[in-house]
């Protein structure tokens, strides 16, 4: 069925005159289970289609997207696109689309258990995550949580001769609780884990969310120093992320990465290696063909500690005059895969046994900027260490640190990964964080 | 297909009726947008999107199911009718409390946008020529290293039934033009940026010249390379409209919102209770027609009225959706809105702003000996508790009165609570124009704004 439509829209371009056309065919399925105020509250299910076209006339380009699939609103939706890029203003840059090239073999894309899954069976799931979390601690309730189940199909599609469909499960769910003791509200705990298998850990995610908002009952301000700051995997992940921005190809030609000239140069500790991999099993941003058509891969970003490699689409790789590396967000831009941290040399415990004095954050609130480095905001879910020994939860603790200066701060690495939502990274230890308590 | 729309609708729910369905509600939106985004002359995106789809929610024994689709037939919404009832009976069968909605009265209304030039009747090539002439404008300046010009439409109708005799039909428009802009020297970038946003059709761009707002906006950003950082710590400052609007929907508002107080916030039972500056009244507003967050009708069919949540100081009420305001005994107010069709409803802000009071705007700044005047937002964090951090767009040293010196990354941060109870000086220069998208899970298009008032805020050099 989809074939169909997209030859129909591929010989409608051809009539109308245009050098490029790009169509993105994607349906969808998804359960999603929602939890609130220690309740499962809702069950929703949606289904979704999308037909997007992209032509180009000119260097100019224009796209168009409906809901509706049929035969007579996809050639109106190419019409549409059409004129939309006849008004355009051309792009100076556009060189065309890439011409298909082998696709890899990526496993663990698609679980039928996933697929054999009923709303009722997500229900359960939920309800489970839930009971296992208020019975930890009577003192634990749980703010919101979901578990959400999805079956999507892509097809895609260019005037290149490129035809390639995919189908991918998912499944994600998150917890966040707080804990309540005589007039204190602790600080809201997350767990959260996402993956295209059928292998999340529920139970574990409940148990996290209560013990994280337990642990944070009886927070005390600290004064201001200077120390070490320990990342939990959760805000590893979101530090790593945000440092995807920075060797993102398009910030590297629009020239907001402060690391776009710094190729072969040593911008981290030897102990760190980062990877966009793509093609990762099972991995959640894992694929065997990105948005414009292109193989995913697996790009060496980091190798211990020096910069090897950018990620691009063909639009951005083409103006820089590199290869593209299968990172096509859209035809013009780009988003990082799976970002994989190499792991450490460290246990946990030894990473907190060498701290003199530092906090342990596993949630942050604020700005971690890539153009920058900024890293600015409020350590949630925190802990004051002092000689190797967590003392106590802290609150309204601010932190401010480079995260370029991070980077080669780092003294810790945790032989432990775990997976986040299309990250898998360790706990990470780094030194020299100015911390300011009240 | 409109009337058909509707009847649609309605035998679905006779149907949900027949299976035994005590509560259902459908809402169907078709909508039109356009979006134009113009980066250093050239395009970076143009696309035009068409969608069409319905929800499909019920109550039964005590729990909801939701369902939805994107083909409109009797038979797509018979089936998302049964799906939806298939979900809700999977949670009804171990609910330790029943899930319950408070009374609302059955409305019949077809409300239109008050829109003058309906934005599909203007030519994609003006829109177009509007975006590049903005882009070319900011980049005059050669300081200006970067810009994004954004152009944006929706043109939707929604539809709206329930089991209850309810029939809604909304027809609305929002317009947007976004202008981000950097500037850079020596290394320090300065960013500014600013927004035509409104429930209003192309004349939103004869009520504010986008031109004028574009050299506007670069001007600022190269004014600030040659401002400094300040020394951070507690210090009075006069806010403007749009930094105030921040504050009070971002570190405030969500704190009153009847789902996360049933969760615990900051202000959970504290109806009664003193929590701003007697001087401080805090609305929720459905209105006024052309802000961004223009709510005639909620999507549960509620007809949207003022929530007036703090007035002079005191607490007074929450903002609700049916189901939070049967919980917690009050009145539902209008606040049940989701991104679209295919999500349920939550309780969101509309458009929250702070009452104006009596002062002259030039009067608090005259009459401030030393402090900060600190103009408009850029992104920034709260939590729960009333905790926030917000960068700051322009910021002015203020000493015995005059406006001495400007300063760059600038933050704010602090409780809400203490920033609201710190207020001394309320302007009657009421400006409800802070708009922006919303983020609680979904996106929905918000509106705020208050009159400059004084107050004391913790100010951070953050940002270098």
């Amino acid at each position: 069925m989809s074939e169909q439509y997209i030859e129909k829209a591929l010989s409608k371009a051809a009539e109308l005159g245009v050098s490029d056309i790009h169509i993105a065919l994607t349906s969808s399925k998804s359960y999603r289970v929602e939890i609130e105020n220690d309740e499962v509250k809702r069950a929703n299910t949606v289904v979704s289609r999308r037909f997007v076209v992209t032509v180009v006339v000119d260097k100019k380009i224009g796209s168009a997207l409906t809901s509706l699939i049929d035969e007579k609103s996809i050639l109106s939706t190419v019409e549409k696109a059409y004129r939309l890029a006849r008004s355009s203003t051309p792009n100076k840059y556009w060189s065309g689309l890439p011409n298909p090239k082998p696709l890899p073999k990526v496993g663990g894309l698609f679980d039928n258990k996933i697929v054999n899954l009923e709303a009722g069976d997500i229900v359960n799931v939920a309800r489970g995550m839930l009971e296992t979390a208020l019975a930890y601690d009577e003192r634990v309730s749980v703010s919101d949580g979901v578990v959400e189940a999805s079956i999507r199909e892509v097809t895609i599609g260019n005037n290149r001769g490129f035809l390639g469909n995919e189908k991918y499960t998912s499944i994600s769910a998150y917890l966040s609780a707080v804990a309540k003791e005589k007039g204190e509200i602790g600080s809201y705990s997350f767990a959260g884990d996402a993956s295209r298998k059928y292998d999340i850990d529920f139970d574990e995610l409940g148990r996290k969310a209560a013990k994280l908002a337990i642990e944070s009952l009886g927070a005390r301000p600290i004064e201001r120093f200077t120390g070490t700051l320990i990342l939990d995997y959760d805000v590893a992940s979101s530090i790593f992320l945000a440092l995807s921005g920075a060797y993102n190809g398009e910030n590297i030609w629009k020239g907001s990465s402060p690391l776009r000239d710094k190729i072969g140069e040593e911008i981290a500790v030897t102990k760190l290696t980062i990877y966009d991999d793509g093609i990762l099993e099972g991995g959640l941003n894992s694929s065997r063909f990105d948005y414009e058509g292109s193989p995913r891969q697996r790009t060496t970003i980091i190798e211990n500690g020096v910069l090897k490699n950018f990620i691009f689409n063909t639009y951005v790789a083409r103006i820089l005059d590199k290869e593209p590396t299968g990172n096509a967000a859209n035809l013009l831009s780009v988003s990082p895969t799976n970002t994989v941290v190499g792991r450490g040399d460290m246990d946990e415990d030894e990473i907190f046994s060498e701290v003199k004095r530092g906090v342990y954050i596993r949630r942050f609130s604020g700005d971690i900027r890539f153009q920058d480095g900024v890293v600015s905001g409020v350590a949630k879910q925190a802990f004051y260490i002092e000689n190797g020994e967590k003392k106590y939860p802290v609150k309204e603790c601010m932190l401010s640190g480079n995260l370029y200066e991070m980077l080669k701060n780092i003294s810790g690495i945790s032989k432990k990964i775990e997976r986040r939502f299309g990250t898998y990274v360790p706990m990470v230890s780094v030194e020299n964080i100015a911390f300011v308590g009240k | 297909m409109e009337e058909s729309y509707i009847d649609l609708l309605h035998r679905a729910t006779e149907y949900a009726h027949s299976l035994g369905v005590k509560y259902i509600d459908i809402r169907l939106e078709d909508r039109f947008s356009t979006n134009v985004s113009i980066r250093k002359k050239y395009s970076e995106e143009a696309l035009t999107t068409h969608t069409v789809g319905a929800g499909v929610r019920v109550l039964y024994d005590g729990a909801w199911g939701f369902s939805s689709v994107e083909v409109i037939s009797s038979e797509s919404l018979i089936s998302a009718v049964k799906d939806a009832l298939g979900m809700a009976r999977s949670i009804s069968l171990s609910k330790k409390k029943a899930s319950h909605i408070a009374s609302s009265e059955a409305y019949r209304e077809y409300v239109k946008a008050d829109v003058k030039k309906n934005p599909l009747d203007v030519s994609l090539e003006e829109k177009v020529r509007m975006a590049i002439e903005v882009d070319k404008i900011v980049l005059e300046k050669e300081e200006i290293k970067d810009d994004r010009i954004r152009y944006s439409e929706g043109v939707y109708k929604k539809f709206f039934v329930n089991s209850e005799g309810t029939e809604i039909v909304i027809e609305g428009t929002q317009i947007l033009l976004s202008i981000y802009v950097a500037a850079e020297r020596g290394g320090v970038i300065t960013p500014a940026y600013d927004r035509i946003s409104k429930t209003a059709g192309f004349e939103a761009f004869d009520m504010k010249d986008p031109f004028e707002l574009a050299r506007e906006v670069s001007a600022r950003a190269v004014r600030l390379l040659d401002a400094t950082v300040p020394k951070g710590g507690l210090a009075t400052a006069v806010l403007d409209h749009d930094l105030l609007g921040l504050i009070v929907h971002e570190a405030f508002g969500h704190t009153a919102e009847a789902d996360l107080v049933m969760s615990g916030t900051v202000l959970t039972g504290k109806i009664g209770q003193q929590v701003a500056s007697p001087l401080v009244t805090i609305i929720d507003s459905p209105g006024p027609s052309y802000a961004f967050g223009w709510v005639p009708y909620d999507d549960e069919g509620v007809k949207a009225r003022d929530v007036i949540i703090v007035e002079k100081g005191i607490l007074k009420e929450f903002m609700h959706t049916r189901e939070t305001a049967a919980e917690m005994g009050a009145s539902p107010t209008g606040n049940g809105r989701a991104q679209d069709y295919r999500h349920g409803p939550l309780v969101r802000m509309r458009n929250t702003y702070m009452a104006p009071g009596d002062w002259d705007p030039e009067e608090i700044i005259q009459e401030t000996r030393d402090g900060f005047y600190l103009k408009g937002g850029l992104h920034g964090q709260a939590d729960s508790n009333g905790e926030f951090m917000f960068a700051v767009q322009e910021a002015w040293k203020i000493e015995n009165g005059k406006l001495v010196k400007p300063y760059r990354g600038v933050t704010v941060s602090g409780l809400a609570i203490d920033v609201l109870r710190s207020v001394d000086a309320v302007g009657k220069d009421l400006k409800i124009d802070s708009p922006g998208f919303c983020g609680k899970g979904q996106w929905v298009p918000v509106d705020g704004g208050g009159p400059h008032i004084r107050c004391k805020i913790i100010v951070g050099g953050g940002m270098r």
